[in-house]
């Protein structure tokens, strides 16, 4: 099959079936260790670079299937031109953690371990439900905000986005739960520092290359330095690159809830090794 | 006596209250609802503690904007103003030689080219800084300047020097297209929002040096006001007048192309400011002489600048509008408005 999303590989290498994998897409950009040798050793090709797909390779390679990411045109018009068979792929629209989990539900149903993945997900499920009512006990729940500013405007996680969704069952109030979006939406810089000035938590993900800390943040743009939760080191990072969070976050919400909940209110789980997000470092 | 009351008095202090009356607005008002109570102690220096976010909107965010946008203000209307005597031409703008779009250059080789090379997404990944954009905008803003300086030197007259610049700007802009064809979603978004502009890029511990190119280049353009009169009067008079109309030539070229590299390097490209305040201005006083009218679109320019960003951070939305969306919006029908009251455009009276 061709797999083009980065989110279909960790639970085929969860379910040990990665070898249905022939094809992916934006190999330049691919976090995960195996994926990358896979690719490098040429038993795995690359579709798609720079947003353009390579149609000819597709249709050399004729996969039995291709999950695709779709665009707001539906089926892209040059995955249409090949004629093969495709499914798509708009798990990224799921706002409950577990719903964007639970796709792997078809991908074991494609690659022949569809018992495998049912037992593989209710397990997370399980895992993720106790942490969740864990959390539901705390008595003070921390406030938090995400993201980053560009040019202006400042995107943020809807108030019933997936980021939302985990904030919440992590113990903590996310700033904008008030807000109906599912999608992130544009707002100015100082309506950002109205509201979320005095937050406890700073939550940033992304996949820099090399040193990140508060004097990055801070040459990023001196706003950041107006806020609490700058100025009492309360940034909770995710270096996407490293920890392969866009790629293995779908399929183990439990680990990203649990990173959460261990920043919040510490005293819930002890001794909890960080998987994708920690508090930065002074 | 009659001397202080004369309409050019009377405009000159008109345009010098509203750009008051519009700095003042734009610290007051915005997309958060501040109680004028609140903005009027945090700017008399009676709130100090780091607690209330009113300080901090106030001093870090509306003050380096409302400074930002005065200084972007100005500058574009000044090297529209060059321009368009340069040219002898109503349509000119900063824009026009190709010089924004070097720093559209810049910046796509930076946001969207680098990115594929080292397999990340700039923008996402946070190595991009503030500073970066400004350096890229500047280094693709520069060159051009160089090309066309280059060009001007070899080139016998200015509208073939014009049709060069056009024609520069042609290759930026597929060099850009080229470069967003071939990048990441999220690249591509952090690019069309430089390309929107915005005046809250600059922080208050950079103003200064934004705030000391633009004035030495307006200090610069002040300093050309008599061969720039006498450049509206045509190439030849000029000539005969003993002025070496060349070396005047490149010399308002490189200061309206260093002008309009700077702000685009802080702001990103602002369009409409540079064409729109000089016919304002040339409206409002009734003059060509550049001994007036360089005060007078430095005034107008700020003012428009201030406005144009008022209207795009009016309170109740929480969100903002793209500043460059908003100065074509009403840069737009105010050259129409000024074709339709004078039935014609002038570049000189």
């Amino acid at each position: 099959m061709a797999a083009l999303s980065s989110t279909q590989w960790g639970p085929l290498i969860k379910l040990d079936r990665v070898q249905v994998v022939k094809g992916v897409s934006e190999s330049a950009f691919i976090a995960d260790t195996l994926m990358n040798q896979l690719v490098k050793r040429g038993e795995v090709v690359d579709l798609a670079s720079d947003g353009q797909y390579d149609i000819e390779k597709l249709m050399v390679m004729k996969p039995e299937v291709i999950l695709f990411s779709p665009d707001p045109t539906g089926v892209p018009t040059p995955l249409k031109m090949t004629g093969l068979p495709m499914i798509a792929w708009p798990d990224y629209f799921e706002t409950d953690p577990l719903g964007r989990t639970e796709w792997m539900k078809i991908l074991g149903v494609l690659s022949g371990v569809s018992q495998e993945s049912v037992v593989l997900f209710d397990s997370i499920a399980t895992r993720y439900e106790q942490l969740k009512s864990l959390a539901a006990r705390v008595t003070e729940r921390p406030v938090v905000f995400a993201d980053k500013a560009f040019a202006g405007q400042w995107y943020v996680p809807g108030g019933k986005s997936y980021m939302s969704q985990i904030f919440k069952d992590a113990g903590a109030t996310y700033v904008f739960s008030d807000n109906e979006s599912e999608a992130s939406f544009p707002l100015d810089i100082e309506t950002i520092l109205a509201k979320a000035g005095d937050a406890d938590y700073w939550r940033i993900a992304q996949a820099a290359r090399g040193q990140y800390g508060y004097a990055e943040i801070k040459s990023e743009n001196e706003i950041y330095a107006s806020f609490k939760a700058f100025r009492d080191h309360k940034v909770i990072y995710c270096n996407s690159f490293e920890t392969a969070y866009f790629e293995r976050g779908p399929l183990e919400p439990h680990l990203i809830l649990a990173d959460f909940i261990a920043v919040f209110n510490p005293t819930l789980i002890t001794g909890h090794k960080p998987v994708f997000h920690q508090l930065l470092k002074p | 006596m009659k001397n202080i009351i004369n309409p050019v008095s009377i405009h000159l202090i008109a345009q010098f209250l509203l750009l008051f009356l519009l700095f003042t607005a734009n610290l007051f008002i915005g997309s958060v609802d501040l109680p004028f109570e609140e903005v009027w102690r945090v700017l008399s220096g009676r709130v100090t503690n780091d607690g209330s976010p009113a300080i901090h909107i106030v001093m870090q965010y509306r003050l380096p904007q409302t400074i930002t946008a005065v200084i972007a203000g100005s500058s574009l209307a000044v090297a529209g103003l060059l321009m368009q005597t340069l040219f002898r031409n109503p349509l000119a703008d900063p824009s026009i030689l190709g010089i924004s779009s070097g720093a559209s250059l810049g910046v796509a080789v930076l946001l969207l080219v680098s990115g594929s090379l080292i397999g990340s997404n700039s923008v996402a990944d946070g190595w991009v800084s503030q500073m970066g954009l400004i350096f890229a905008a500047f280094i693709g803003a520069t060159a051009v300047l160089g090309l066309i300086s280059w060009l001007g030197k070899i080139l016998s007259n200015i509208v073939s020097l014009l049709i060069a610049g056009i024609m520069i700007a042609y290759v930026a802009g597929a060099l850009v297209g080229i470069a967003k064809y071939f990048s990441q979603k999220e690249d591509l978004q952090a690019f069309v929002l430089w390309g929107l502009g915005s005046f809250s890029n600059v922080g208050l511990s950079q103003l200064p040096y934004f705030a000391f190119g633009s004035i030495t280049g307006i200090l610069m353009a002040l300093l050309m006001i008599k061969p720039l009169n006498l450049l509206l009067l045509g190439e030849g008079y000029a000539a005969n007048l003993g002025i070496n109309v060349k070396r005047v030539q490149m010399f308002v070229l490189v200061i309206a192309g260093f002008l309009t590299a700077i702000v685009t390097a802080y702001a990103g490209p602002v369009a409409f400011i540079g064409l729109a305040v000089p016919h304002l201005a040339r409206n409002i006083f009734r003059t060509s002489n550049h001994g007036l009218l360089i005060p007078a679109v430095i005034l107008t320019g700020s003012s428009l600048a201030l406005f144009c960003n008022l209207i795009a951070r009016l309170p109740g939305f929480d969100t903002s509008l793209p500043v460059n969306a908003v100065t074509s919006l009403i840069g737009a029908p105010i050259v129409i408005w000024v074709i339709v009251r004078r039935k014609h455009l002038f570049t000189n009276e």
